[in-house]
């Protein structure tokens, strides 16, 4: 097998100090296998936004290694891992996720413009219309519905063909339809490109469009499951004995 | 509410800091301005009451004003000794004698300069022995006694570093007097004398320097006890019997010298207060801003509170609340910078000379100001936010905000073009107008006019310079650039009021720019074309100088004519006009005029010149008899030989100097211009009356560049004070773009971190704030000077006739402006860009 896309050893994450001092993460160890579609679940506060933050260098981690790739990210400044998150890593957020004064199409190739690199024009186009969004890319994020949006922001994650794209409740927004059609083009990129994907989310049917789900409760790993179904995913929730409580 | 109303400006008082600044500054420039000019008022007040007398008779002008102390220009009005006797034998008198005082005396203190400012008179008198009537107190050595002996006030003495017993020059109207320094003295009561510097002679002395033997400038009178001022005045005035004497009593002085120096004082205030009064507007654009910023920020927290139950009402007045608190924390903040500023003003005029001696206090009515206008400037830039804050719905609480663009009102716009065309009309009849004064004042409040158009059109105007600008910022950066770009569009009005605040003190910067480079132009051309003169003769500050200086001049070899120009009001046919005298050789020598009728030559006695627009007026032609009523009551007769086109170096009524000097016109000289024969040696010429001048520290000689630079130089600080002045609405303007910028990084703040998480780097977002800046900066600039340069090519058309015949736009001063809007742009966007750049990505695009 080809090594990780990302990956992290005795990662540790914690806030505050003292009494107050919380455990984000507490010592994990896991791999981000390459064009592979990682979801990640848990309670609300497991530390699955954390994980996700820690593994694309957005978030400083307190113990513990963390690779993207080949690259230790603990070393990096912050220049160094801007450089890095534009280049090598794709994110697709909750809710707000585009810049209001750009239109999709500039919001797509935002990275890239701000990386001052030239945009891959077959890829663009390619990224596009498996997004379907021809029709939309002049438009502003104001005059898009949610689940255009979030495929806007979809597109701007894969247009740098990033190592991963690391998600985080990205149907969370959405209605159903919405939010099945989102994971569909996620599945795809990742079945038809390679694409290696993380998502963070709640929702059974959501993480059955996984090839692994990582179950994440107080910081830790606790189990993980191939090839789910949304039932099989219920019910490992069901025997955790700790059903998630829904949205936000 | 109340609670709730301060919690939330306690919360955010960070937002609201550069607004109170604003206002503190506006109304620290009002306080200040009025701390000081009180400060004056009292300082001259005292000076006026420590020298006023009982009752003082002085002969009245039959022309124009009266003036307390001769300016030196016209010989000075007398009274004989028989008056003064007459005076002493009229009942109630206790004593009373002739006085002398006299503009033009010049102490010259030890390293050769005069001393004292420049500005302030310089004074010589008499000395009087009766205690009874001198208001000056002996304070060392003794009274000047004897012919050239002089003694001076002691404010004056520190500052020559002559000592007691020891020769001093005095430069009088009647020449240099080599005298010696025999004593030192108080003035009036406190001894302050803002500046001006008195020089005693004995009294023999005096009338024959500063008046004619047997003759003085006033009576002196004290009134003995038991007789009131009024009573004995009245008697005066019967047993002198001359209607053209003035009889004042001491309530009588004070008053009417208090109210010439309170109009001056006026004048003084109105242009000071006029500056505050931009920057007070400028400032009320910044408040504008800052709330209409925070109620869109804060709309679905007041939506929140609409929905639970507040009023319309209540929201609206939340609002004002916390414009009420800015405002009075500014005004508190305010009259005590004033205070500081006064104190700092006053220590500048007294390092000029000019001491203060009544002192900078906060006074009832600067504090007064200060509030009102503090409060009524906030509250008013404060409203339209307030209103709009009241109109939010509650159903807008459950609404998500997203970025507005906002749309520029067609109403806005149509107001917009109505004044445009209001401006035009105005400007194009002001432009038409006939007459020269009512000409400037509409152009002048079309200037305004124009300033406002471009402020309700600020909106539109910025979208469409931004587009045609906006391009040229991509090479900062394609997207950093792009992004400011559209970040500036994204909010028009925003955009808009943060550079029309820009635009008003620029736009006022630009248009005195070019009427003062146009003037310097004008003048240039003017000397090189129609002046004739190799040499002039003068002081700096135009002060009178005595008229053996031309006689001796014109004993150098190779001079051929001195020509000396005078003037002053007199009366023709009951109307109060100004003419011109000039002496000493041809017209034509000096002043090259065009379209002449008759002769413009030599002048003989009873002769007179006149341009073509006055001669037209008066109905006058080639051969008219003009009655002129001089100030001294004498009336003469000329008879019009020239008629002439007027440029800047001569206009108007034009005597011969002798005859004015006869009716007691020009007593001392204000500059002489000096013509040499054609074989003259013109460096020889100039060192030969450059020995004559040296007589006077005062004088100086210029050939016709120098003239050129003085006056340039004159211009040019005249300029700089506007500067100056209008610096403080530049500053408080380049606030507003801080202050915009500040409160937009806050409201974009998951924007920011987003734009960092994918990828933008600290670098690109501190870019991407100051190029936002510059762009806000670049176009109040660019408004500014379309404004300025449109304002002051009308002005300068207004002006054409008064000597401004030629315009110039100082291209290099307009880029200077530009690159000046730059360097504020990047100063301003310094404080938010670090903040965007700092910002935590994490926080930043966590949900709220
Ligand atoms: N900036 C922070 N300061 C302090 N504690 C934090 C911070 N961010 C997260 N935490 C804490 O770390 C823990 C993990 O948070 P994290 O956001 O990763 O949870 P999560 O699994 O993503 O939850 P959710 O499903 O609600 O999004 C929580 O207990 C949270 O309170
Ligand atoms: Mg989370």
């Amino acid at each position: 097998m080809t090594e990780p896309a990302s990956r992290a050893r005795q990662l540790t994450k914690t806030y505050g100090s003292g009494d107050t001092q919380v455990v984000a993460l507490d010592s994990v160890d896991v791999d981000i296998n390459t064009g592979e579609f990682t979801a990640v679940m848990g309670p609300s506060g497991s530390g699955k936004s954390t994980l996700m933050h820690c593994l694309a260098g957005l978030d400083s981690i307190t113990k513990g290694e963390v690779y993207l790739g080949d690259t230790a990210l603990a070393g990096l400044n912050d220049t160094a891992l801007t450089k890095l998150r534009r280049e090598r890593v794709g994110f697709v957020f909750q809710a707000f996720n585009l810049i209001p004064t750009l239109t999709a199409r500039e919001n797509i190739t935002l990275p890239q413009d701000i990386a001052g690199h030239k945009v891959d024009v077959d890829w663009l186009n390619q990224v596009i219309a498996i997004l379907d969004l021809e029709s939309r890319l002049s438009h502003k994020p104001t005059e898009l519905s949610g689940g255009q949006q979030q495929r806007v922001a979809v597109a701007r994650a894969m247009a740098a063909r990033p190592t991963v794209i690391f998600a985080d409740e990205p149907t969370g927004n959405l209605d159903s339809r919405s939010g099945a059609e989102l994971l569909g083009f996620l599945r795809r990129s990742v079945d038809e490109n390679g694409q290696t994907i993380v998502m963070v989310t709640h929702d059974p049917a959501a993480a059955s469009y996984a090839d692994r789900i990582l179950f994440l409760a107080d910081g830790r790993i606790v189990d993980e499951m191939r090839e789910p179904t949304p039932d099989k995913v219920l019910n490992r929730m069901v025997a955790f004995e700790r059903l998630p409580q829904q949205g936000e | 509410m109340l609670t709730a109303t301060l919690r939330t400006a306690f919360a955010h008082k960070g937002r609201l800091v550069l607004s109170t600044l604003a206002v503190v500054l506006g109304v620290a420039f009002v306080t200040g301005t009025l701390m000081l000019t009180n400060a004056l008022d009292r300082t001259f007040v005292d000076i006026i009451e420590g020298s006023a007398q009982d009752v003082q008779v002085t002969r009245e002008p039959a022309v124009g004003q009266e003036i307390t102390t001769d300016p030196g220009d016209s010989a000075p009005l007398l009274l004989s000794d028989d008056a003064v006797a007459t005076v002493q034998g009229v009942p109630g008198v206790s004593a009373a004698a002739g006085g002398i005082a006299r503009e033009g005396v010049y102490l010259i203190d030890s390293s050769g300069e005069v001393a004292g400012a420049v500005g302030p008179p310089a004074i010589g008198l008499n000395w009087e022995s009766d205690p009874e009537l001198n208001t000056n107190t002996l304070t060392a050595g003794r009274a000047p006694e004897r012919k050239n002996e002089v003694a001076v006030d002691d404010v004056t003495f520190g500052k020559l570093g002559i000592a007691i017993g020891e020769p001093i020059s005095v430069v009088t109207p009647s020449g240099t007097v080599d005298a010696e320094l025999v004593g030192t003295f108080k003035f009036g009561e406190t001894g302050g004398l803002a500046g001006a510097t008195l020089a005693a002679f004995e009294p023999k002395q005096a009338q024959q320097l500063l008046a004619e033997p047997g003759y003085w400038t006033a009576i002196d009178v004290a009134v003995a006890d038991g007789y009131t001022d009024e009573q004995v005045a009245a008697s005066i005035s019967e047993a002198l019997g001359d209607g053209d004497l003035l009889v004042r009593t001491r309530a009588e002085q004070v008053e009417q010298q208090s109210d010439e120096l309170r109009d001056g004082l006026a004048f003084f205030n109105y242009i000071m207060v006029g500056f505050a009064a931009i920057a007070l507007f400028v400032a009320a654009f910044l408040i504008y801003n800052t709330f209409s910023i925070l109620i869109a920020q804060r709309g679905q927290e007041l939506a929140l509170l609409r929905a639970i139950g507040a009023t319309r009402v209540q929201v609206l007045r939340s609002v004002l609340v916390e414009a009420l608190i800015v405002a009075v924390v500014s005004v508190i903040l305010g009259v005590g910078l004033g205070y500081l500023l006064a104190l700092g003003l006053a220590a500048l005029f007294d390092s000029f000379g000019l001491s203060l001696t009544a002192g900078i206090g906060i006074t009832a009515s600067a504090v007064l100001w200060a509030a009102l206008v503090g409060i009524v400037v906030t509250l008013l830039a404060a409203i339209v936010p307030a209103y709009r804050a009241g109109r939010i719905k509650p159903v807008a609480a459950m609404r998500e905000i997203g970025a507005s663009d906002e749309r520029i009102g067609k109403v806005r716009t149509a107001v917009g073009v109505v004044f445009l065309l209001a401006t035009a009309a105005l400007m194009a009849t002001g432009l038409a107008s006939d007459d020269g004064g009512s000409r400037a004042l509409l152009v002048a409040l079309g200037t305004l006019l124009l300033l406002i158009s471009v402020v309700i059109l600020a909106p539109l105007l910025s979208v469409i310079v931004v587009s045609v600008i906006g391009p040229l910022f991509s090479l900062l950066g394609r997207t950093t650039g792009r992004l400011s770009v559209r970040n500036a569009l994204r909010s028009p009005k925003r955009m808009a009021t943060t550079a029309s605040a820009l635009t008003i003190g620029l736009g006022l910067v630009v248009a005195v720019t070019v009427i003062t480079s146009s003037a310097k132009a004008s003048l240039g051309e003017l000397v090189d074309q129609s002046f004739g003169a190799e040499f002039v003769v003068g002081t700096t500050a135009q002060q009178p100088f005595s008229t053996e200086v031309a006689d001796e001049i014109r004993n150098v070899d190779g001079v051929e004519y001195v020509i000396s120009e005078s003037g002053g009001p007199v009366s023709i046919d009951g109307e109060e006009t100004g003419i011109t005298a000039v002496g000493g050789g041809p017209l034509d020598e000096v002043y090259s005029v065009e379209d002449v009728s008759g002769d413009f030559g030599q002048l003989e006695s009873g002769q007179a010149v006149v341009n073509t627009e006055y001669a037209k007026e008066q109905g006058w032609d080639l051969g008219s008899e003009v009655r002129i009523l001089f100030p001294s009551g004498d009336e003469r007769s000329f008879e019009i030989v020239g008629i002439y086109a007027s440029n800047g170096l001569i206009d108007g009524l034009v005597i011969p100097l002798d005859d004015y000097r006869e009716v007691g016109g020009a007593s001392q000289d204000r500059s002489l211009y000096v013509t040499l024969t054609p074989q003259a040696d013109t460096q020889q010429v100039l060192a030969d009356i450059e020995a004559v001048a040296d007589t006077n520290p005062l004088l100086q000689v210029l050939d016709q560049t120098e003239l050129k630079e003085q006056t340039e130089s004159q211009l040019n600080q005249l300029l700089y004070l506007v500067y100056a002045m209008l610096a403080l609405s530049v500053v408080i303007a380049a606030m507003g773009v801080v202050n915009t910028l500040a409160l937009s990084v806050i409201e974009r703040t998951r924007e920011i971190g987003l734009l960092r998480a994918v990828g933008a780097t600290r670098r690109q977002i501190r870019a991407m704030i100051r190029a936002e800046a510059i762009l806000m900066a670049v176009l109040g600039a660019i408004l500014g000077i379309a404004v300025g340069v449109g304002a002051g090519l009308a002005l300068q058309r207004a002006m054409a006739d008064a000597g401004i015949e030629v315009l110039d736009i100082p291209i290099a001063t307009l880029i200077v402006i530009l690159v000046l809007a730059i360097i504020i742009g990047v100063v301003a966007a310094a404080v938010p860009a670090r903040r965007a750049a700092k910002l935590d990505i994490l926080k930043a695009i966590a949900t709220e």
